[in-house]
């Protein structure tokens, strides 16, 4: 009976084996039909419409797949730039009691679930924001003719924020790309920030010291010699960011909404409501509660999303641990 | 004649060039900066921080419309500076001091031809100009500021580093900001409605539509939250344990098999989890039927009559398949509990005789416990927060409590509440921030519970030796 741990760590260990290959599986087995009878052309068109939500079956998943890049872009280039300073900050330049309160509180507030996140987003930050940027609120474009204005005076000239007084009423339920990315980013920060303050920390000193010594100040060193050395464990900070706003399903259906009916119009329009993957799969598969919804090609199709998900989250660790091993190798060796 | 007259020339250019030398703090190497060059860098600074703060505010505000002010305030500054780099460096023309002049300038003119509102060439949406004006005088303040500051701070070494500060500690203090105004506003919102009531009380499918709608309360959904806490944590923390052991104490092959594909398990996404439960619980209403395995994984529920019914998903799937959440935490947390062990601890139980079960449990097991304690505790906030998983499988807890009922949980709530059909939303919208509330103080109050935890086991099982 010498070797029992062995044995009981091993029969745990091949657990999560066991159910990620169950998963991926099922994920695959699920979405066959939808690759059988409705086709890779059709998957891969631009117009998107399910009986789910318009009674038309269309089922073009282009715009979704659009959806969840414009949002890792938004929300990645919002996140890595703060959480990169309050890393900064709290490892070189903030006395160490203000850089273990900052670490607390980061810790804190990495347990907020994104559910108050996209709680708080419909009640109070659309309607915080909207004045600053209103994102497109209803399924068709928003024509000026159709909300009463001559395309010729349009925009209004003066439009005081007053209740009402706008044009259409900007605290609906659906709005942009742009409010999930910030959003998204708030909820990315505090895992961020402590990954690449870690990264800085882990750096040796000897290099540093050199440089101090030879005279360079604090902020050079930081950008020459510090900031390359950690760059290998910046990036697996944005990996994490990365997959967890790809991942995220209730900020994006609760700002953004269950479907991207077309595809954005210029690409990079964050101002459209392009539901990410996450939400158009939630959507055609039942995401308002009720499975009986879930109608049988809809369903299918609900699979295909998870697929997209799953192959986009193996390139980003793949991809991203090739960059962390060849940036380790020249900048840290 | 004057006295000054008197005074031979070459002493009074050996005067001159010392005013000169003494205007010129960088040859020096002290700050001797007197009143009138130090006029300037004050102003410039003063300016520059101003537009920075009006920036900030500009962009919460939509009232305030201040780009003119805001514009000019930039132009000042950067003229400012630039005659400052004139005279401080030797006559040089500093790029960045004319960089940022240019960029002001070509601020002022886009920003003064900017409408009220911009969109695209398709109108999807629009962008007040209030928002582009912060944006942009952000990019230019902030520059300014660090430049001037650097002169206040009388152009050292020293000072350069100093005049970074407004680089890290602005986005520091705005994303800071946009948490405590939510959470603040969510504390207001939720309070007022945090009654006894609204705690002790449970949802019933009765009250829909009849007027003892205050009558409804959240028990259910506060209990389940605790209920799938803890049966998430009995299902992963053995599982967790045992991965993180075997991918630390053995090499070859299979334990990188395991530990990637718990870490992969950590990388997807928390839908393919969602949709995994999903289509289990579906599978199994088409295939199994009324059975014992049914009864298990769908969840079933007695109505009026004592006929069962199958329901939308038990609480025991709804916590196996968080507990794949939680897992890959705890495997990482006892893996790095485990690298932080010194060798000769190990050796030293090796040496006097102890087997590998005895050094499992005596020194390998304590020796991690206050990282693997961490990690559930964090672990079992996120389950108690994540509504994804728990989205297409769980109800309205309107039919108790314990493993083979319908799973329900406060995220859940919330997201039904807000998103649900209206029945429910009718009679528990009202509690839709109280439970994100509740939410909160649960998992803040583990998040902490682990931060105490850690530090009292690690003085309790490693002596007090910090391996942070």
């Amino acid at each position: 009976m010498r070797a029992w741990p062995q044995f009981a760590s091993l029969s745990m260990g091949l657990i999560p084996v066991t159910v990620l290959v169950a998963m991926v599986a099922s994920i695959v087995i699920n979405s066959k039909d939808a690759f059988t009878e409705i086709g890779v052309r059709e998957l891969s068109d631009t117009k998107f419409s399910s009986l789910f939500l318009s009674g038309t079956a269309h089922y073009g998943l282009a715009p979704a797949l659009m959806g969840s890049i414009e949002l890792l872009v938004v929300a990645i280039s919002l996140a890595l730039p703060i959480s990169l300073a309050m890393a900064i900050f709290a490892a070189e330049f903030a006395p160490s009691v203000v850089g273990r309160v900052m670490r607390m509180l980061l810790g804190l507030m990495s347990g907020i679930p994104p559910i108050i996140y996209a709680l708080m987003a419909i009640v109070f930050v659309a309607p915080f924001m909207v004045p600053k940027f209103t994102g497109d609120l209803s399924y068709a474009n928003v024509h000026p003719e159709k909300i009463g204005f001559s395309a010729a005076d349009w925009p209004p000239p003066d439009v005081p924020w007053n209740a009402g007084a706008f044009p259409w009423d900007p605290s609906g339920g659906d709005n942009s790309v742009l409010l999930a990315g910030i959003l998204l980013s708030m909820l990315v920060i505090p895992f961020m920030a402590p990954l690449i303050e870690d990264a800085l920390r882990n750096v040796p000193s000897e290099p540093k010291q050199a440089s101090l010594a030879l005279g360079a100040g604090r902020w050079y060193t930081l950008v020459r010699i510090t900031l390359p050395y950690a760059l290998s464990g910046i990036i697996s900070a944005v990996r994490l960011g990365m997959l967890k706003v790809l991942g995220d399903l209730m900020i994006a259906l609760f700002v953004v909404g269950y479907a991207a009916p077309r595809f954005p119009d210029p690409p990079w329009d964050v101002l459209e409501r392009t539901a990410p993957l996450t939400a158009t799969g939630a959507g055609l598969i039942g995401g308002l509660g009720t499975p009986k919804l879930c109608q049988a090609t809809d369903c299918s199709v609900g699979y295909v999303p998870a697929l997209m998900l799953l192959v986009m989250a193996v390139a980003i660790v793949v991809l991203t641990s090739v960059l962390e091993r060849r940036f380790r190798a020249r900048y840290a060796p | 004649m004057s006295a000054s007259s008197q005074v031979p020339a070459a002493a009074r250019e050996q005067n001159r060039l010392s005013a000169r030398e003494a205007r010129r703090p960088r040859d020096l190497g002290t700050p001797a900066l007197d009143r009138a060059s130090a006029v300037l860098p004050v102003m410039a600074f003063g300016v520059s921080a101003v537009a920075l703060v009006i920036a900030c505010v500009s962009l919460s505000l939509n009232s305030l419309d201040p780009y003119r002010l805001v514009v000019g305030g930039a132009l000042t500054a950067s003229l400012a500076l630039l005659v400052l780099h004139v005279r401080y460096e030797d006559e040089a023309w500093d790029l960045w001091a004319i960089g940022l002049l240019v960029a002001s300038a070509v601020a002022v003119v886009l920003l003064a031809r900017l409408p009220e509102y911009t969109y695209g060439h398709s109108i999807n949406g629009l962008i007040h100009r209030s928002l582009f004006t912060a944006i942009i005088q952000l990019a230019i303040a902030l520059p300014t500021t660090c430049v001037a500051l650097y002169y206040v701070l009388g152009a050292t070494p020293t000072a350069r580093d100093l005049s970074r500060y407004p680089f890290l500690v602005l986005p520091i203090v705005l994303s800071l900001f946009a948490y405590v105004v939510i959470l603040f506003r969510l504390v207001q919102k939720g309070a007022p409605d945090l009654t006894w009531n609204a705690i002790s009380n449970e949802y019933s499918s009765r009250l829909v539509g009849s007027a003892f709608v205050n009558e409804a309360g959240m028990r259910n959904h506060i209990l389940g939250t605790f209920l799938l806490m803890a049966m998430t944590a009995l299902i992963a923390l053995p599982i967790g344990v045992g991965t993180g052991i075997f991918v630390t104490e053995h090499d070859g092959w299979l334990a990188k098999l395991v530990g990637f594909s718990t870490s992969m398990l950590r990388a997807i996404s928390v839908f393919i989890l969602a949709v995994s439960a999903f289509s289990l619980v579906r599978y199994t209403g088409d295939h199994q039927g009324n059975g014992v395995l049914s009864d298990l994984i769908r969840g079933f529920y007695l109505d009026d009559a004592g006929f069962k019914h199958p329901a939308k998903g038990s609480f025991l799937t709804a916590a196996v398949f968080l507990s794949l959440l939680v897992i890959p935490v705890i495997a990482r947390a006892t893996e790095e509990g485990l690298r932080s062990l010194p060798s000769d601890i190990r050796e030293g139980s090796q040496a006097l005789g102890a087997t590998d079960g005895h050094a499992l449990l005596r020194i390998l097991l304590p020796w991690s416990l206050p990282n693997i304690m961490t990690g559930l505790l964090l672990g079992s906030a996120e389950a108690a927060g994540s509504v994804t998983v728990l989205l297409f499988i769980s109800g309205r807890g309107q039919y108790g409590l314990g493993p083979q009922h319908e799973a329900t949980s406060l995220a859940y709530l919330i997201f039904d509440a807000g998103r649900g059909a209206k029945s429910f939303t009718d009679v528990m919208g009202q509690y839709q921030f109280s439970a994100a509330l509740l939410l909160l103080c649960i998992t803040f109050s583990l998040t902490i519970l682990a931060l105490f935890l850690k530090q009292r086991f690690a003085t309790r099982y490693r002596a007090g030796i910090s391996y942070e």
